[in-house]
């Protein structure tokens, strides 16, 4: 591109983006997702079987287990920035240890 | 609620005692019991007893907030290491604001004296004196 240099990452302004820019997710990646998103509901569960009742127990009820949820809620997440206003959940800061809305805005 | 995310929320009925569709084992055999008894009391642990909280994943990338419930709750020092809170609607508050970092287990019983159960094997024999002073 720039004369004798050979096109990459590096010389391209510096930016090197490690990640894939692709939306899908690998099989090994999804099963982790259902892997993780059980584990978060197991925790649920262990504090319903308790007996004891809190806020945070009561809004957590609400929300759907991962049996529940839909392909796209599981493996994409509302984005007003994307195309489609969805982007995939590896996009997501440290997706795989920060609470992910398991729902999207209606619509969306 | 995404549009799939609300059909499945209207079939679903919505009573206090929560069911969810779980789908771990252990699950299958609360829900027919839970279901049936319609209380969240009824399940094979005591009324009050105690959380056995383990931590799985590492502190890195968390955010400061939910680093501190987790040093709150005494984890954040060893993964795998296993901390006692009681049954109370503190200990389940802190928990569940850290649910994707831990694990979880009911026990039966009062809390333990000692912090954190001893994951090292037994020794295997007992000191019964010693020579020198």
């Amino acid at each position: 591109m720039f004369g004798a240099f050979r096109a990459s990452g590096v010389s391209q302004g510096g930016l090197l983006w490690k990640a894939r820019m692709k939306m899908d997710l690998s099989p090994t990646q999804k099963a982790n997702i259902r892997k993780r998103l059980k584990a978060a509901d197991d925790v649920v569960m262990k504090i319903e079987q308790s007996g004891v009742q809190c806020n945070a127990l009561t809004k957590l009820q609400a929300e759907p287990t991962e049996a529940q949820m839909p392909a796209m809620d599981k493996y994409t997440v509302f984005s007003r920035t994307f195309k489609g206003y969805r982007k995939s959940v590896h996009k997501v800061p440290h997706f795989s240890k920060v609470a992910i809305p398991r729902t999207a805005p209606a619509g969306f | 609620m995404s549009s799939v995310s609300r059909i499945l929320a209207t079939a679903r009925p919505t009573l206090f005692s929560s069911v969810r569709a779980y789908s771990t084992s252990s699950a299958a055999s609360e829900a027919s019991t839970a279901a049936a008894s319609s209380a969240t009391e009824a399940a094979a642990s005591s009324a009050t007893g105690y959380y056995k909280v383990t931590q799985t994943r590492s502190l890195i990338g968390v955010p400061k907030s939910t680093i501190k419930v987790l040093k709150s709750l005494g984890l954040g020092r060893r993964i795998g290491r296993p901390v006692f809170q009681p049954h109370a609607p503190t200990a389940a508050g802190k928990i569940l604001k850290v649910k994707e970092l831990v694990k979880v287990e009911n026990m039966s019983g009062t809390i333990p004296a000692e912090g954190y159960q001893r994951t090292r094997a037994t020794k295997g024999y007992k000191v019964v004196g010693k020579m020198l002073p």
